[in-house]
């Protein structure tokens, strides 16, 4: 692959991002905030917490925050993708559709996110990513008992969003990110759903998610 | 303030007083903002600015701490300072603090990563939501006093975010109470 993953991590973390004199960070097309992983935490595991003591609520709590994942894949991955920054850095190491995926990983290493490292991928059907020190499942450690399911539901929604926005959206042609766009790549029978198979917060030593398409699943990504 | 974030190359862990930050955008700081409202309705504006508390208190106590053992010891002024430049540096906004003292007072925001996100994102909002800005300034007061959380109210009384003809306004405003 032509992707230098070090090289990106060392442009881009070279652009130091930092608020300006509003207090404002604008990159990518986006206003970005170097946040509290603890106050993410807090919010969606209070959220979790609230709606799983009802039965019936318990996948809906997860779908919640999957949904703000995919959310956050589609505008910020995207915007990514679409920006000034990924045509000056990563496009031109780019040499094959696959290559924009993997282009796209080494900034999430940028982002303070935990250490994310494709272990396969079969253009247009299946995606496996291992993330080590996930701030999601950390989080749900140190301050919560043993999970008995994976708790990372961004890096899900995350996961999913990569292949979505290349194999349904294909943002190689710069698409407009609109709401109409968000439910195309997220809502229809050919969307990728991703399902976090390991996960630090259930005790296993790394969290791993693989992306398919929801008709393979035999379900609807809704 | 900056120079306390460190970036650890290998594992992708930007750390600033040991504890973990991410990189995120308006958009998935607002999604998840309507989210929890729309699953904890009445209450989530109370989890959100205690869990900005938390976090902000915890973060600015050590790094509070850290000056100190660097510069000596820090008044309040100096204090409010630091939090003012940190939540300036993370993105959060422009706050003006020269109203607020060891009893409170007012933190004006001229710029709000949130009120702003919100008006691209949303539109205009039918209450305040700089929900996070609140709780930062309430964990601001509690770091700078090194007293019990519970000792200080918070709350946005005005929100850029509801602009509008009835309603001008051209900053966000949380006052502050220290019991």
């Amino acid at each position: 692959m032509a992707i230098d993953e070090a090289a990106i991590i060392e442009a881009i973390s070279n652009l130091a991002f930092s608020g300006n004199e509003e207090g404002l960070i604008p990159a990518f097309g986006l206003y970005l905030t170097k946040h509290l992983a603890d106050y993410y935490n807090r919010i969606s595991f209070a959220t979790l917490r609230r709606l799983e003591r009802d039965p019936a609520l318990v996948e809906d709590g997860r779908y919640l925050l999957i949904e703000s994942g995919h959310v956050c894949a589609f505008h910020t991955f995207g915007g990514i993708m679409k920006s000034a920054e990924w045509d000056a850095v990563v496009r031109p190491m780019l040499e094959t559709r696959e290559d924009w995926l993997l282009g796209l990983v080494a900034i999430v290493n940028c982002l303070g996110w935990g250490r994310w490292s494709v272990e396969s991928l079969v253009p247009s059907e299946r995606l496996v990513v291992r993330v080590n020190d996930s701030y999601e499942a950390t989080g749900w450690l140190r301050d919560y008992p043993r999970a008995d399911q994976g708790r990372c539901f961004l890096a899900c929604g995350g996961v999913a969003g990569l292949m979505n926005l290349l194999y349904v959206g294909d943002i190689t042609q710069a698409p407009e990110l609109s709401d109409a766009a968000y439910r195309r790549l997220f809502c229809e029978e050919d969307s990728f759903i991703a399902r976090e198979t390991l996960c630090i917060a259930k005790g296993d030593a790394v969290c791993e998610f693989i992306a398919e398409r929801a008709s393979t699943l035999g379900v609807y990504a809704e | 303030m900056t120079q306390a974030l460190r970036f650890d190359r290998e594992r992708n862990l930007l750390l600033l007083g040991g504890r973990r930050i991410v990189f995120h955008c308006h958009h998935y700081n607002l999604f998840l903002q309507q989210t929890v409202s729309d699953a904890l309705q009445k209450d989530a504006k109370t989890v959100e600015v205690a869990a900005s508390s938390e976090a902000s208190h915890l973060l600015l106590l050590e790094l509070l701490s850290e000056e100190e053992r660097k510069r000596g010891k820090l008044s309040f002024s100096a204090k409010i300072a630091f939090a003012q430049q940190m939540f300036m540096a993370l993105g959060f906004g422009y706050p003006e603090v020269a109203q607020l003292t060891p009893a409170g007072g007012i933190v004006t925001l001229t710029t709000s990563h949130y009120a702003l996100g919100w008006h691209l994102k949303m539109g205009r909002a039918k209450t305040p939501v700089c929900h996070f800005a609140t709780g930062f300034w309430i964990g601001a007061l509690v770091a700078a006093l090194g007293i019990h959380p519970d000792r200080v109210f918070g709350e946005e009384t005005r929100c850029i975010a509801c602009e509008g003809p009835e309603n001008p306004t051209d900053s966000c405003q949380i006052e502050l109470e220290v019991l």
